[in-house]
């Protein structure tokens, strides 16, 4: 099976949808780390110009947990028609942790006797599959998830709380997420459902694509623990990116996508 | 007092040094649309036009864009006069193209004088390019080429008086 074409078809049925879903998606807080409680408010855009808001995002899966792992409400969520945004009181000493972990999206692909062009949808997995016409051939069924997170600290760093479900593709910060700095370089470990992943391409850009004529990412694949080490060329704001096309040899999902965003400041030393 | 003649050999004169005198050109453009490998990779949108000496669009050559939202991205295109442009323009505009080799036509009646060609190209996620060709314009026929380095191949220009219409 020749994968690019079938992600490029999907990435575009992504962008034809109402979630613009193929771009850049990112929540970028006004501070990373705060040295008196403090409310923080929150971005949370679809955007490729990092990080410029532009289309809005759901404010429904957004979690938001406290250093001792509880369950923070946001508060004055406003979902506008450039982005959304929240506040978030801080107020205990450690790391919060913000994400959206989503539920999963499928798609679905089909061919009618006599057509050359699939068919295409998106929506619940089971409406999808009572979509496809009895004369349908070449089906086929696609999952795509996605973890955006960011961090935010009061005081000292902390280790952060764990996801509610360590499920798809997730990264274990090696060195503190709220503590990066220009002159030290930083180490990530991806997993996938919970196990380190090798060979996974990760991108990290810094901000300020609008006013430059490249996108300026750097390119790291994970080692065999599932680690990454990261240089920061300038102090500034980072988009960590990561994208896991998996085929699946047997079951009912023919192709599942994992995608994975992760904002972080990192400060001049 | 002149004589006829003498206006006439002067009216000759005045002809042929009026700076102001148009001088048929036809130009064209080959330009090279890079295939890239990019892990997500949209069509550039790509500009090709003309200034005068002065920086004022005088020309429209090629314009591939898509959504109206990002034409601005087309950043010198734009603020040279694309902010002013009404869209379309026959002949010019229209959507965008996949890798591959282009070649874009235009003719155009020119006062001598400097003027510039521009090759812009910007692609969503990517990068952005921008060659120019400075020249000036006396009615010789003139050729250049520049080599993108990123969003744009190998670009070659012919201005050439004698296909003028």
């Amino acid at each position: 099976m020749n994968l690019t074409p079938i992600l490029f078809l999907f990435l575009a049925l992504l962008l034809s949808s109402a979630g613009a879903q193929a771009h850049k998606r990112w929540l970028l807080p006004t501070d990373f780390a705060l040295s008196e409680e403090e409310t923080v408010t929150v971005d949370f855009s679809a955007s490729n110009n990092l990080f410029y808001v532009d289309m809005p995002m759901p404010l429904a899966g957004v979690v938001i947990l406290s250093p001792g792992g509880q369950f923070v409400a946001p508060t004055n969520p406003a979902q506008g028609q450039r982005r959304s945004s929240f506040d978030i009181e801080i107020v205990e000493e450690g790391t919060y942790r913000v994400y959206d972990h989503g539920q999963p999206m499928y798609f679905s692909s089909y061919l009618l006797p006599g057509e050359k062009k699939p068919v295409r949808a998106r929506g619940p997995l089971a409406k999808l599959k009572a979509d496809v016409p009895p004369e349908a051939t070449e089906v086929e069924f696609a999952q795509s998830t996605a973890l955006i997170e960011t961090y935010v600290t009061l005081g000292a760093v902390s280790q952060p709380a764990a996801l509610e479900r360590n499920q798809g593709l997730a990264m274990e910060p090696l060195d503190h997420p709220n503590a990066l700095y220009r002159d030290e370089s930083a180490r990530f470990r991806f997993t996938l459902n919970s196990e380190p992943l090798a060979g996974l391409a990760v991108t990290v850009t810094p901000e300020g694509t609008r006013y430059r004529d490249n996108q300026a990412g750097q390119a790291y694949s994970t080692d065999t623990a599932g680690e990454v080490e990261v240089e920061w060329p300038v102090a500034g704001r980072y988009l960590i990116e990561a994208l896991l096309e998996q085929p699946e040899q047997s079951g009912e999902i023919a192709m599942r996508y994992y995608n994975y965003f992760l904002t972080v400041e990192v400060m001049a030393p | 007092m002149m004589t006829k003649r003498k206006w006439a050999v002067w009216a000759a004169i005045l002809l042929l040094f009026n700076p102001a005198r148009l001088l048929a050109a036809e130009l064209a453009v080959n330009l090279e649309l890079p295939e890239i490998d990019a892990a997500e990779y949209h069509r550039p949108y790509v500009a090709v036009w003309l200034e005068d000496g002065q920086r004022r669009q005088v020309l429209q050559m090629a314009l591939w864009v898509e959504k109206e939202k990002w034409h601005r991205d087309l950043r010198s295109w734009w603020r040279r006069g694309g902010n002013q442009l009404v869209l379309p323009v026959d002949g010019v505009s229209g959507a965008t193209r996949k890798p591959g080799d282009y070649r874009v036509v235009a003719q155009a009646d020119l006062v001598p004088g400097r003027y510039t060609l521009h090759v812009e190209s910007v692609r969503e996620v990517g990068g952005r390019e921008h060659l120019r060709f400075p020249f000036e314009w006396s009615g010789e026929m003139l050729q250049f080429s520049k080599a993108g380095q990123s969003e744009l191949g190998s670009v070659t220009a012919t201005i050439n008086p004698e296909n003028a219409p």
